[in-house]
């Protein structure tokens, strides 16, 4: 490839990148116990996240609790300010923009909360909460900014009559919907979904999903979508992106992804699944990690989830995976594995290969060089 | 369940009748309403309001200044103060003053001082509190830590003391009063904008590109609101209480006004032969601080039933 | 443990040293008239002066505030402007009477208070309840020295008319000369302090002795026998005696520091009644001293509050 074609290909993948996070890292600090609180450490919630996200796309992110999704939702809405890294929307370096020239971009990027009971301010009236974004950017007059919420409380399918109430009348879902009408008003591009449906009643899930799939059609909105488990991403995503421990370890188009799941915490993941058909349950057995996710103030060495991996090997324990692409697989299926899992492998009848010493100690020769591609270890 | 959370009741969507939604404060109002003994109170307050206002009007009425001494008609030729009668109802005061229209006028200081107080401390309290909550970091550690030293200052000895160094006024005892009472305002409502600080609801305003200035007034504010008012009414007795104190001990509000802390102090020296002089006034001041304390109760229980409960050291 | 010791007991040492310092701003540097008071009113400026100088009231204010702080750290507060006698003496003849007064009246408020306010909590809107619930309501509206003016009036003057002589008013009998004249001379003070107080801890023992049980618990109890439910009230109690607690270290931190108005009202002269009569006499050091010594209880209090509240309750952490 040619410079000039390199600088066609970046202008090409600009337009239609939406989003790109470049090593994006966050760090909390937490105070120690000692004198002046020192002793203190860091948590590392997120900890180097490369990510695009394309217009119109919805990219799922799943991971456990506490592996650091809302962080890095937060960090892409400017709610927290990076520890390092850099945010580009729209081709714009939004990193560390002032809270000033922050505020036109945040027209456009937009969030929704996962709990529809703490995201609404229960001593105001709803219409009042749906024409915030309004006053705050004051982009409609006083008389014209009623009209329009009500239109949005009929776009998300609330009552436009029930403008005078409070949070407090409305059940779950509909908060919900309040709430994903708040995040439309400005006209957005891209919406991240922080959990939104994880609260909700297993019945009301479906509608809101429902809801959110047909704004995005007649809105042509692009959708972070956030959850802890890959059941209900894989019906919405276009893209999955796999975290653990504050960092991507897979990353693929939604297909691609469940039916070659290359990293063993992928594998995982799947396994959870509840599958409808009894053939598909049978044939795949789950698979259960070992033990809890790590503290992210001391992430482990090497491959991060080597302490709970089937297929740790010594190997694991001193070098850090990267993600790229594995055992042939296209350039757009990544995954941070040594030993990823082939088609057909089942990883449930594996144990680690690395023992408590081993584990301590990293021992053991390297069974492939770094990025060679080829056969599942096993 | 008693217990449940009222904010989740009604799950299935049980729709449509009422357009307009209750505020908190119209629900609180409505359980207030409902609520006799709080009432009363109420109503005992607005005739104690009534006889602030009306103070100067029904001494003109009876045509008794609450100054001028009646040395012949209300003294006894010994010099005796005069019991209740048809003239001076409540009797008269060592120099001969009429008691009831002094009664009366001390509405006025108590009412004043009780309501002046409460309100400069839970302003003063709310502001403090909200940009320590807020802003946190050191803004937070050095507002804390001065609201504590605040705190572990004994109130009245310190009363007593600023009294002597700066003379005793109305306006000194108001201050006196605000400036302890502030922090204790002020670590309630620093507790309370803490935990808002983290809730969903002010993230999403942040992320909508509200300013501060706005999240504190739109967000926050509302919600404080309701355990400062609670405090707030309970402070209203509990400066009442501290004004009188002060006068009693010749420190308030300078001798010789209308006030019942004042006439309190005074009828020490009769106290064997005029006991009607501290009834009344007596009897005015603890009428006044339980309606309030009644009232703050019933507040209390409509607005905010968790509120803690006051304590106060004499 | 020790590590939280130690930096309470500093940071109490800070608050304190802060409050020296606005006591030094507020009584030596606010007054200019301090010393014209005490030469009296007739008198010409260069007797004031002479008395500015004899109190070193003339000298630069960070020398005073110097000398102020060394004094307090050798526990010296300097002479009283009238009597000439150290400020110290004074304060520790004044101090027996304060503390006899404040853990006299302690015991009653606790008592009473805890006691009623269990009973109330156990029994939640019965007559009994509603009794008790008024009872605090109506001493916690109460004015200390109305309270004490009608006692004195009741218990003391109808009762001598009569000749009844129970209960003698003023004077202090020290504890080490006659317990019995001790007990009997303090015991109207005594009951006014605590009734006063008693209301406080009523209500602070029945809220949070009823958050602890739970209506859950109230149910159950009723079903049940007493015998099953005194251990759920022994529960119920550890937990809701914290607020008590911190309340009574308050409460009891302020009151050894001088009770000004009950020993005001009933002619004690403890710390309180010092404070006021030097007060009215313009005798700085001595309103200096109380303010500081009063202080110092009510930071000691506080830090003793927080330890006991660490023992207390074992989900507070130490840090
Ligand atoms: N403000 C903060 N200060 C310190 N640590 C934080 C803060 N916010 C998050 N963390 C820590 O960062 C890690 C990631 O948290 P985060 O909320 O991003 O996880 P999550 O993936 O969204 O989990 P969940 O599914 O529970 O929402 C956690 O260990 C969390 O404790
Ligand atoms: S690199 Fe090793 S430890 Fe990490 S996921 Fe792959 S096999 Fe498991
Ligand atoms: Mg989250």
């Amino acid at each position: 490839m040619t410079a000039e074609e390199a600088a066609h290909e970046r202008d090409r993948q600009d337009t239609e990148t939406l989003l790109r996070l470049e090593n994006v890292y966050k760090h909390f600090h937490v105070r120690g116990t000692g004198w002046f609180g020192r002793g203190g450490s860091y948590v590392h919630a997120v900890d180097g996240v490369s990510l695009d996200v394309r217009a119109g796309e919805t990219l799922g992110l799943v991971g456990e609790t506490g592996c650091g999704k809302s962080t890095l939702a937060r960090c892409v809405a400017r709610l927290h300010d990076v520890t390092d890294g850099s945010i580009v929307f729209q081709g714009r370096d939004i990193t560390r923009l002032p809270a000033r020239k922050m505020r036109p971009v945040r027209q456009d990027i937009q969030m929704i909360f996962q709990d529809p009971y703490g995201s609404l301010n229960p001593r105001r009236r709803v219409g009042s909460i749906i024409g915030d974004p309004f006053a705050i950017h004051g982009t409609e007059s006083r008389r014209a900014r009623r009209l329009r919420v009500q239109e949005l409380m009929e776009l998300v399918g609330l009552n436009p009559e029930h403008y005078n109430r409070f949070p407090a009348d409305f059940s779950g879902g509909q908060r919900q919907r309040i709430g994903i009408a708040r995040a439309l008003a400005l006209r957005p591009k891209m919406i991240i979904c922080d959990e939104p449906i994880s609260a909700l009643d297993v019945s009301i899930q479906a509608q809101i999903i429902n809801l959110l799939a047909d704004l995005q059609d007649e809105l042509g909105l692009t959708y972070v979508f956030i959850a802890h488990d890959l059941s209900v991403v894989q019906h919405v995503s276009d893209r999955i992106a796999v975290m653990y421990l504050g960092q991507v370890v897979e990353l693929a188009p939604t297909d691609e992804l469940m039916n070659r799941p290359r990293h063993p915490y992928t594998n995982a993941l799947l396994s959870a699944i509840p599958v409808a058909d009894p053939d598909r349950a049978e044939q795949r057995e789950r698979v259960v990690l070992a033990g809890d996710m790590p503290s992210p103030i001391s992430p482990p060495e090497g491959c991060r989830f080597h302490p709970r991996c089937p297929k740790a090997a010594p190997y694991c324990v001193e070098n850090v995976p990267l993600l790229e692409p594995r055992l042939g697989d296209r350039d757009d299926h990544v995954a941070s594995c040594h030993f990823p899992v082939a088609e057909g492998e089942d990883i449930a009848l594996e144990s680690p290969s690395i023992d408590e010493s081993h584990r301590a100690a990293g021992a053991g020769p390297p069974p492939h060089t770094e990025g060679t591609s080829g056969h599942g270890h096993g | 369940m008693a217990t449940a959370d009222p904010e989740r009741a009604g799950e299935p969507e049980q729709e449509q009748d009422v357009v307009k939604g209750r505020s908190p404060w119209r629900l609180g109002w409505e359980r207030l309403r409902h609520d006799h003994v709080a009432m009363a109170a109420a109503v005992v307050i607005v005739l104690i309001g009534l006889a602030a206002l009306l103070a100067g009007v029904v001494s003109d009425l009876i045509s008794h200044p609450p100054d001028t001494q009646y040395r012949e008609i209300g003294l006894s030729p010994a010099g005796v103060p005069q019991p209740p009668d048809s003239t001076f109802w409540f009797g008269t005061d060592g120099v001969g003053r009429d008691v009831f229209v002094r009664v009366l006028y001390g509405t006025r200081i108590s009412l004043l001082v009780g309501i002046a107080s409460s309100f400069g401390a839970v302003v003063l309290g709310t502001v403090i509190g909200m940009l320590a909550g807020f802003y946190g970091g050191a803004v937070d550690t050095l507002l804390a830590r001065a609201l504590d030293v605040i705190l572990s200052m004994p109130f009245l000895l310190f009363g007593v003391a600023l009294a002597a160094v700066l003379g005793p006024s109305l306006w000194l005892v108001v201050g006196v009063i605000v400036f302890f009472t502030l922090a204790a305002v002020g670590r309630i409502v620093r507790g309370q904008t803490l935990s808002i600080r983290e809730r969903e609801y002010v993230e999403a305003a942040r992320s909508l590109g509200a300013s501060n200035r706005r999240i504190m007034f739109t967000e926050i504010l509302p919600n404080v609101l309701a355990p400062v008012l609670v405090y707030a009414s309970l402070l209203v007795p509990i400066a009442i209480i501290f004004s009188a104190s002060l006068s009693f001990l010749g420190l308030g509000v300078p001798p010789g006004t209308p006030a019942w802390g004042v006439m309190l102090r005074e009828a020490i020296d009769y106290y064997t032969v005029a006991p009607w002089l501290f009834a009344f006034p007596g009897g005015a001041l603890l009428l006044t601080t339980l309606a309030f304390n009644l009232l703050g109760d019933g507040v209390r229980d409509a607005l905010d039933p968790k509120a803690s409960r006051l304590g106060r050291a004499g | 443990m020790l590590r939280f010791v130690i930096r309470r007991t500093l940071y109490g040492v800070l608050v304190i040293w802060v409050i020296s310092v606005v006591v030094f701003v507020l009584f030596f540097v606010a007054p200019r008239n301090v010393a014209r008071k005490l030469a009296g009113r007739q008198a010409d400026m260069s007797a004031v002066e002479a008395i500015r100088e004899d109190l070193g009231l003339n000298r630069p204010l960070l020398e005073q505030y110097g000398d102020f702080l060394w004094g307090l750290l050798q526990g010296d507060l300097g002479y009283s402007y009238y009597s000439d006698e150290p400020v110290t003496d004074k304060i520790l003849d004044a101090l027996p009477i304060s503390v006899s007064l404040a853990a006299g009246a302690a015991v009653i408020w606790v008592v009473l208070g805890v006691s009623i306010g269990v009973l109330s909590a156990l029994r939640p809107r019965t007559i009994a309840d509603r009794a008790a619930t008024t009872f605090a309501l109506f001493f916690y509206s109460m004015p200390t020295f109305l309270l004490g003016l009608l006692l004195l009036y009741f218990l003391f003057y109808q009762l001598h008319l009569v000749g009844i002589d129970w209960f003698p008013a003023a004077t202090y009998v020290p504890l080490t000369e006659d317990v019995g004249q001790w007990a009997r001379h303090l015991i109207l003070p005594w009951i006014t302090l605590a009734l006063v107080l008693t209301g406080t801890y009523i209500r602070l023992t029945r809220g949070s002795m009823l958050d602890a049980l739970g209506e859950d618990y109230i149910r159950t109890a009723r079903s049940k026998g007493i015998t099953e439910s005194r251990v759920t009230v022994r529960h119920a109690l550890r937990g809701g005696i914290t607020p008590v607690v911190t309340q009574f270290g308050i409460d009891f931190g302020t009151l050894v520091g001088g009770v000004l108005i009950t020993e005001q009202v009933f002619g004690l002269q403890g710390l309180g009644y010092i404070a006021v009569t030097s007060v009215v006499q313009g005798d700085l050091p001595v309103v200096i001293g109380v303010v500081m010594v009063a202080s110092a209880f009510t930071v000691v209090a506080s830090i003793v509050v927080d330890f006991s509240y660490a023992v207390l309750d074992p989900r507070v952490r130490l840090t």
